[in-house]
């Protein structure tokens, strides 16, 4: 199994070591981000369209979260990337931002929450985003012998 | 060969873990891999599937 590549950005004076969500994590977002009803995602073209679709909204999340997601998508979004996030406080270790930790860690920090989530979206849509709008290689590989 | 696919599946996620070509089943994938290596996996698959139809079809021709 490849060892997931994590990114870290500093945010409000705090730096933050973000690795990708998880393929499963990561569609429950796409949906809640796009009010997709279910993952009707039928083939990689299909993901290709919700994967820019998602790309767009998180580079404009920041303005789209407040007119476009509710209370409730908002905090289940926040609370897939706290499961992937740590924050280094400059302590010996790091603060993991999972179980409700980020709600109190962002008190009173609200812009600094937004670009969290933002930074948190494109360590997982980026890549995403990256290899879809690649343009899909020709098979390289020789039919088999036999 | 026709394979149906229910549309409430994401199916990249299904195609590699059907594949054979990964030792990871459905829950791993979908618990330990990202979406961009699922894509990834996707096209791996891809071009495996065409290599082997290419083959198939010039056995058939021979």
């Amino acid at each position: 199994m490849r060892t997931l590549e994590s990114q870290s950005r500093e945010i409000g004076g705090v730096k933050y070591i973000v690795t990708p969500l998880t393929t499963r994590a990561a569609l429950r977002v796409m949906c809640r981000v796009l009010k997709i009803a279910a993952p009707a995602f039928g083939d990689v073209a299909a993901l290709r369209d919700a994967a820019a679709a998602a790309g767009g909204a998180i580079g404009t999340l920041l303005s789209g979260l407040v007119s476009d997601l509710d209370d409730a998508a908002l905090v289940e979004v926040c609370e897939a990337f706290a499961e992937v996030c740590e924050a280094d406080l400059g302590g010996a270790k790091t603060l993991p931002m999972r179980n409700r930790q980020w709600e109190e860690h962002f008190r009173g920090r609200l812009f600094d929450l937004f670009e969290w989530v933002v930074f948190c979206g494109e360590v997982t849509f980026g890549p995403l985003l990256a290899r879809l709008q690649a343009k899909a290689p020709e098979p390289a590989a020789a039919p088999a012998a036999g | 060969m026709i394979v149906r696919v229910p549309g409430r599946l994401c199916w990249p996620v299904h195609r590699v873990a059907t594949s054979g070509h990964y030792p990871d089943g459905l829950a791993v994938i979908e618990e330990r891999w990202t979406l961009a290596m699922v894509v990834d996996a996707c096209d791996v698959c891809d071009a495996i599937d065409e290599a082997r139809a290419e083959a198939i079809k010039r056995a058939g021709e021979g």
